[in-house]
């Protein structure tokens, strides 16, 4: 039966030393694919890593599968798959044998040769890990993950190593196992564009605390409805008078051709029909108006409230 | 085969592949042990037993006493280079240790390791079991080569005491060591400390000026030896062992690697991955 709450973190507290690394974080996931993200030492890792068993918190308590991480943790590791940041493989193994070690410390087990097909590593089965592409054996990850037949799968920066084609084809993967084999994921990743594709939850972790919990579709039109991203010829300019407009929050250059804008809530149209108006008035030139509702915006909006 | 065992087959196979198979210290260790096996075998058990331990002298009329204290001390053939061989290598504990426990730590290995479903404790127990088979067995192998070679296959009391006492501080060695290598977490710490602080204590039970209790603990072998042969090995004659010396002293160190054993499993359960 499937557990509808599979995660649930409250008032979750761990220090090393001095440094706070989660510091009474709350926060909770159901069945789908979730994404942590949150900037270098935010503690997401800490969090993987409390979760795992790996280290005791301080504080506060923590349940995965319904499973709490102090007393069940060897339960967990059974019933969940991980790929750590920088996971280490045995070398001289080939990645067929390597599965079939894994798999060996499981009860339920998956076949090594359909998981490795399934990441498009079939035709490297006998290959030593040794001799692997970096991309390679973070595919590799992923399959021994799935090794397993988890309920719930971690994953620490999958896409890391992989190029663009990798990327697009872990992220089908993903989905892919989510949907057939109903197995949820929680993925922590800095590459917001292929979370906001693929999760249905996401949270924003910052120094140790949950900014932002919720579904992906609140969270941004929550924090990035009202946003604008316009390429223009000089963005320094309109990004001046952008600031004097009565419907403009704020406005900022955000790159060498952009101005990124929020407005306030009204009639899309007429605001953008105003900001060509201007651009126009000033002499500069608009090659490009959208509405800026990302994730990657509404977590730069969130990070510069913090 | 059992659910059980098959999973700690699995577990034993699988920390093989991942720690590093086949590090420098376990290198070192079995091509000591040949060497020596190889040694016992060329030159007998009487001048491997006088050669190898550290406490052995040249002096001909000690070694002299030495070759007759033995050979009236009815030890079989079997222990002798078994005795020899095992002081060499219970040496060598501390650094397996440093590299199967510290090392796993500090890389991250154990990390990867404790994120599939393997107990702690199980882990722990198999490194012992793996330490032990590889200093354990090219010594058992050299100790049948003498064996056969010089047709002394029976086991007298006397010997079988004296490989007690190894066996009992080989394993004080062994829980020590991961004691220190899980509180240091890091191997260069532990192997040197290991190994510092392990011939410093052969060496002090060496000493005539403490406790026969205090020497056996910290070396049973020498003392068991000692008692059985009537001198200790620089030749001079022990007058104040009894055998509830030797007991105490088997047992005493052999206690004192349960306790240390006891809390390097404490440690490692708390060890922050």
């Amino acid at each position: 039966m499937m557990t509808k709450e599979i995660l649930s973190v409250s008032d979750l507290t761990k220090r090393f030393g001095n440094i706070v690394a989660l510091d009474r974080l709350t926060l909770s996931m159901s069945h789908g694919i979730f994404g942590l993200i949150g900037p270098n030492g935010a503690g997401k890792t800490t969090l993987l890593r409390v979760l795992l068993g790996l280290i005791k918190a301080d504080g506060g308590e923590a349940k995965v599968l319904g499973l709490d991480v102090n007393d069940e943790s060897f339960d967990i590791r059974r019933r969940v798959g991980v790929l750590h940041e920088h996971p280490i493989y045995p070398p001289s193994l080939t990645a067929g044998r390597y599965l079939e070690r894994v798999s060996r410390l499981y009860d339920a087990r998956g076949d090594p040769s359909e998981l490795l097909e399934l990441v498009g590593l079939l035709d490297a089965k006998q290959r030593k890990i040794g001799d692997l592409s970096a991309g390679m054996r973070q595919r590799l990850g992923v399959a021994q993950a799935l090794i397993g037949k988890p309920e719930l799968v971690f994953l620490d920066e999958p896409t890391s190593n992989l190029d663009v084609m990798g990327r697009t084809e872990l992220l089908r993967t993903i989905l892919h196992v989510h949907e057939s084999a109903g197995v949820s994921f929680c993925i922590i990743s800095h590459v917001l564009s292929e979370l906001e594709r693929i999760c249905s939850d996401v949270a924003f972790i910052n120094a140790g605390r949950a900014v932002v919990v919720g579904p992906l579709h609140e969270v941004v039109s929550k924090f990035a409805a009202n946003q604008y991203s316009i390429v223009v010829s000089n963005p320094r300019l309109l990004c001046a008078e952008l600031k004097n407009m009565d419907c403009v929050v704020s406005a900022e250059v955000s790159g060498i051709k952009t101005v990124t804008a929020i407005v306030r809530a009204g009639d899309d149209e007429l605001i953008q029909s105003e900001i060509e108006r201007l651009a126009k008035l000033k002499g500069v030139e608009i090659y490009q108006i959208a509405k800026a509702s990302s994730l990657e915006q509404a977590f730069l909006e969130v990070m510069r409230s913090e | 085969m059992s659910d059980r065992l098959r999973r700690i087959r699995a577990i034993f196979e699988f920390e093989l592949d991942v720690s590093f198979p086949f590090p420098s210290a376990e290198a070192l260790s079995i091509i000591l042990a040949t060497l020596t096996a190889l040694y016992v075998v060329m030159q007998g058990f009487v001048f491997s037993f006088i050669l190898f331990p550290p406490s052995s002298v040249w002096g001909y009329v000690e070694l002299e006493r030495t070759v007759w204290s033995i050979e009236h001390a009815d030890l079989s053939s079997l222990t002798m280079p078994i005795g020899s061989m095992m002081l060499l290598l219970i040496a060598l504990i501390p650094l397996l240790s440093a590299f199967r426990v510290a090392g796993p730590i500090e890389s991250g290995v154990l990390r990867a390791m404790l994120s599939y479903p393997i107990r702690r404790r199980r882990l722990l127990f198999l490194k012992g079991l793996q330490i032990s088979l590889l200093t354990c067995l090219p010594i058992t192998v050299g100790a049948l080569a003498a064996v056969a070679l010089y047709n002394a296959l029976s086991i007298s009391i006397e010997s079988f005491w004296v490989l007690v006492s190894l066996w009992s501080l080989a394993f004080a060695i062994l829980s020590s060591s991961f004691l220190l290598s899980v509180i240091t977490r890091s191997s260069a710490k532990a192997a040197i400390g290991g190994m510092a602080v392990w011939f410093t204590l052969l060496i002090v039970a060496l000493f005539s000026h403490f406790p026969v209790i205090f020497r056996g603990i910290l070396n049973p072998v020498n003392l068991t030896i000692n008692y059985f042969t009537g001198t200790n090995m620089v030749g001079y004659v022990y007058t104040d062992a009894v055998f509830g010396d030797v007991l105490l002293s088997i047992i005493g160190t052999f206690l004192m690697g349960v306790v240390a054993f006891l809390l390097s499993i404490k440690f490692f359960d708390g060890v922050e991955l």
